[in-house]
């Protein structure tokens, strides 16, 4: 343990310093010596659960029309040209609570590609014509994902799980209607409210610094306009049944399939428990040798991959458990999976000092993987201003995953375990299994199964 | 980065120069590749055959990837799936495999300070799998999910099914995944057979990327129990020797959009062809980018396709250009016609000044920013040896890129053109009562020769060609 954490701690950078523009806005300048690359990601604190019923899907189509014409400026087709001339990409996401426009190039790039995301903050633009295309690309990712059976799965926990007609059970479902309709003034609208800089950062890493003065000169035009919307608590879905799923037909020659996502839930970002739900979640699910592949697949055969992962939001959480199996195992895979939550709660074999070291070492590595390069470490500390949480480097959280003890396993397993009677459940399958599989979480009796025939 | 020149494959001993592939062949005649950074924390263990799907038989179709499952499941010395799995994380890291058609490759990444507890299991594992036949069992199924996981992606079947109906009748038709029939019906001592048989150190590279690298005598050591086997000399590919084309129908579920998902196969280009890297400027002058042709034909013609690409599926000694399409079902023919039409325009007209620069800055910055990590420059390395390229670095890589003009990609545009006679096809179109279409029928056929046709019959471009952008 000790080597990875004395390297993560001899790297090349200490916490960046956050500055505060005269706008409001927060710079982040994250310097990474040694990479000729560099990414500007400009995030802001609003994403699809700040969204009005009659906006739903609108953060999408201003995230798609970021990287168009700027008025008066090049248009759509020349300013992607000049972008990509540096050799450079671009890269939007909507999420549940945050919202990112980012742009990756050559260091020695860095003013170009400050300037020209400058620009288009300050600038709403929305020439008709980008509007109409990027309406359509909107319209084109919706169809796609309804013809996944894992991204609808996944498009449809958060409807499973909060209450309906709640904003957060809205998140990854984008209503079709409101984007059929959205007018060139309905989007100025909507995109005045969401550029707030109180809400916003620009976050830069790389082989290549932005200085305070630069980030004022190019993003200092962006005003507030008025209070952003208070964000609405989320409610946990109580009605009846507690699962959505899609019945849908196994083509000719295909084997059938049933894909599963279930959701309990359970913790926020800032929760003392947040290092400990990390380290539980390596020894559940941190690789083939873990918990969950060594009983449903190792064991039981019941799937050829099974995944957790904690989901952490400002004010709530959730914990999420997906598989694809054949059609009868769904409900054996389900509660074989959640048992290994149970035993790590004191019901069974709780976590052993192997596995402890296992998956503070694992957690670290992981970490420090995922931080090596200009994007990802731009991204690392996006995520940390997002959630409104202090900058804390790599090595530091890493520093921290290594104090998690089994007690603090145990703990943090408990607290999900008692929320396994709320557990809801998206599904596509052949056949109506909502019943079964939710059953099969919270403990209701579940018909025993072979394992798969040949 | 900097970069010193790579030794472009010649035996050297000692500390490897940093970030120069160090190539070193064994005893055994395996080779060991370091490529040493001295700045990283991580270590990327991988060890690739050059052998893979399309150099089994019929009757071995798919052994080599359920040989990739099995290698983890027991050695003499690691007996069951717990304790490989237990000594390859207690590392902090990770391991994983795959399977293709002309190469396997097994592969871990760990902190630095792990690389000889990872290089131990990982080399462990292939040098004696145990085949145990309960795990056998259980692993048959888990191949077989694996499968079935493939099946629902739409993108995926396509290309499968491309591959099977370009290549018919020859092992390159066939998944990796092979035939459920010689999945289920392998016993143990087979698997010990074809194992001993199928992995020839020869054929084998040892390659070490990150903070550290391994030393000849610590490599002979962990590969002394490899097997001695023989790679059979692979049979030259043959093209379209089948159906012209394969199709599939799907129902269509609540809240869904009917969708045609076409795919277009032509003979391509070999990676060791010398107009291997004029194609991969011409991908990415027709699709690498928002600013490319096809992104400026979509973002002009939304209503054309949801999405279109082309390029080219490289192998050895033969190559297969795609042109891969998704749209709303009675637009195929125009999708069709609009995607192909933009290799003629390709083939007619040389690409400007500013385009083409564009299309190579665009390649040369993706390679440097995918293979920052040890990870990303272990596969580089890996997949240029599997394939018999020279191990140049990126940058050089990128150079060679900037070397490639504008006559070259309108040359290997008209190469591409010359074989749309030999086009195949597979599609997956909406099972409608309204059009009829369904497995078992006609139609479906009928579908087929009109995608092909339009393939055929396209002689120059449907839609005005795109700016020339400065």
């Amino acid at each position: 343990m000790a080597s990875i954490m004395d390297r993560m701690g001899t790297e090349r950078e200490s916490a960046p310093v956050p500055t505060q523009l005269s706008n409001g806005m927060t710079l982040i300048d994250a310097p990474l010596a040694g990479s000729n690359n560099v990414t500007v990601g400009l995030v802001i604190r609003r994403g699809e659960r700040d969204e009005l019923p009659s906006e739903s899907g609108l953060s999408d189509f201003i995230g798609g029309l970021f990287f168009t014409q700027p008025t008066g400026g090049p248009d759509t087709d020349a300013l992607l040209a000049e972008i990509e001339g540096m050799g450079a990409s671009i890269n939007f996401d909507v999420g549940v609570e945050t919202t990112v426009f980012s742009i990756s190039g050559r260091a020695r790039d860095l003013p170009r590609l400050t300037a020209i995301m400058g620009r288009l903050a300050t600038d709403a633009g929305m020439v008709p014509d980008d509007i109409e295309t990027v309406r359509a690309e909107v319209l084109n990712a919706i169809d796609r994902s309804a013809l996944s059976p894992d991204k609808w799965v996944a498009d449809h926990l958060f409807a499973a799980a909060y209450a309906p007609g709640t904003a957060i059970a809205r998140a990854d479902l984008p209503d079709r209607k409101s984007i059929e309709n959205a007018t060139r003034d309905q989007l100025l609208a909507f995109r005045e409210q969401l550029f707030n800089p109180a809400n916003m950062a620009i976050v830069v890493s790389g082989g290549a610094s932005l200085d305070a003065a630069e980030a004022q000169s190019q993003f200092g035009a962006l005003k507030s306009v008025g209070t952003p919307r208070p964000r609405t608590t989320p409610e946990w879905n109580m009605s009846t049944p507690p699962w959505v799923g899609k019945v849908r037909p196994t083509a000719a020659g295909d084997r059938d399939k049933l894909n599963i996502s279930a959701a309990i839930p359970g913790l926020p970002m800032g929760d003392p428990d947040k290092d400990a739900l990390i380290v539980l979640n390596d020894v559940l699910g941190g690789g083939m040798s873990r918990r969950l592949m060594a009983e449903v697949r190792g064991r039981l055969g019941l799937a050829y991959n099974i995944d957790a992962g904690p989901v952490p939001m400002s004010d709530t959480g959730i914990f999420v458990m997906a598989t694809s199996t054949q059609p009868n195992n769904g409900a054996r895979a389900l509660q074989a999976g959640f048992q290994q939550l149970r035993d790590l709660a004191g019901e069974g074999a709780t976590v052993t000092p192997d596995e402890l070291l296992m998956a503070r070492r694992h957690s670290a590595f992981m970490l420090s993987q995922a931080t090596q390069t200009a994007g990802d470490r731009a991204g690392y500390y996006a995520s940390q201003w997002a959630a409104g949480r202090p900058l804390t480097p790599p090595a530091e959280r890493a520093a921290a995953l290594a104090k998690v003890t089994a007690d603090d396993v145990t703990r943090v397993a408990k607290r999900l375990v008692a929320n396994l009677p709320l557990a809801r459940v998206a599904f596509v399958g052949p056949r109506d299994q909502g019943r079964e599989l939710t059953n099969a979480i919270t403990g209701a009796a579940v018909s025993g199964q072979g394992a798969m025939a040949l | 980065m900097s970069e010193t020149p790579s030794n472009h494959g010649a035996p050297t001993d000692g500390a490897p120069t940093p970030f120069a592939p160090q190539v070193i062949t064994l005893s055994n005649g395996m080779t060991l590749i370091n490529v040493y950074d001295p700045n990283s924390t991580a270590v990327h263990v991988q060890i690739t055959m050059r052998s893979g799907s399309r150099d089994e038989t019929r009757a071995t179709a798919g052994l080599k990837h359920f040989e990739e499952h099995e290698m983890f499941d027991g050695t003499p010395s690691r007996p069951t799936e717990d304790i490989i799995g237990h000594d390859l994380e207690i590392t902090g890291g990770a391991a994983n495999a795959f399977t293709g058609q002309e190469m396997v490759s097994y592969f871990g990444d760990a902190p630095v300070d792990q690389l000889l507890p990872l290089a131990d299991v990982l080399t462990d594992m292939l040098s004696g799998p145990l085949f145990e036949p309960k795990k056998m069992d259980r692993e048959r199924i888990a191949v077989l999910e694996e499968e079935g996981n493939y099946q629902q992606n739409r993108g995926r079947w396509v290309g499968t099914a491309l591959l099977g109906v370009a290549f018919a009748g020859t092992s390159l038709a066939w998944s990796p995944g092979g035939f459920e029939d010689v999945i289920t019906s392998v016993t143990h001592d087979e698997m010990v057979a074809f194992h001993r048989q199928a992995y020839d150190p020869h054929a084998m590279a040892l390659l070490v990327s990150g903070g550290a690298y391994l030393d000849r005598e610590t490599a002979e050591r962990l590969v002394s129990r490899f097997p001695s086997g023989h790679v059979p000399e692979r049979t030259p590919p043959i093209w379209g020797q089948g159906e012209k084309f394969v199709g599939k129908t799907v129902a269509v579920g609540d809240g869904e959009r009917q969708q045609v998902n076409v795919g277009i196969g032509i003979p391509g280009i070999a990676h060791n062809d010398p107009d291997a890297l004029a194609v991969e400027v011409l991908e990415s002058v027709a699709g690498g980018g928002q600013s490319s042709r096809l992104a400026l034909l979509l973002r002009h013609n939304p209503s054309l396709a949801a999405g279109m690409a082309m390029g080219n599926a490289a192998f050895t000694d033969t190559g297969m250009f795609e042109f891969n399409l998704a749209t709303s079902p009675g637009n195929e023919e125009r999708a069709v016609s609009a995607l192909v039409g933009e290799l003629h325009r390709l083939a007619e007209h040389p690409v400007g000044p500013a385009e083409l620069a564009r299309a190579k800055t665009g390649i040369s910055a993706g390679l440097l920013q995918e293979t920052e990590g040890a990870d990303a420059l272990g596969q580089y390395y890996s997949q240029r040896w599997a394939v018999g390229q020279p191990l140049v670095s990126p940058l050089q890589l990128a150079d060679q890129i900037d070397a490639v003009d504008a006559a070259s990609v309108q040359r290997v545009a008209k190469r591409l053109m010359a074989g749309l006679g030999q086009a195949r096809l597979a599609f997956i179109h909406p099972a409608d009562p309204k059009t009829g279409l369904n497995d078992a029928g006609d139609t479906l056929q009928q579908e087929g020769a009109r995608l092909l046709a339009a393939v055929t019959q396209t002689r120059s471009p449907s839609v005005p060609a795109a700016r020339e952008m400065g």
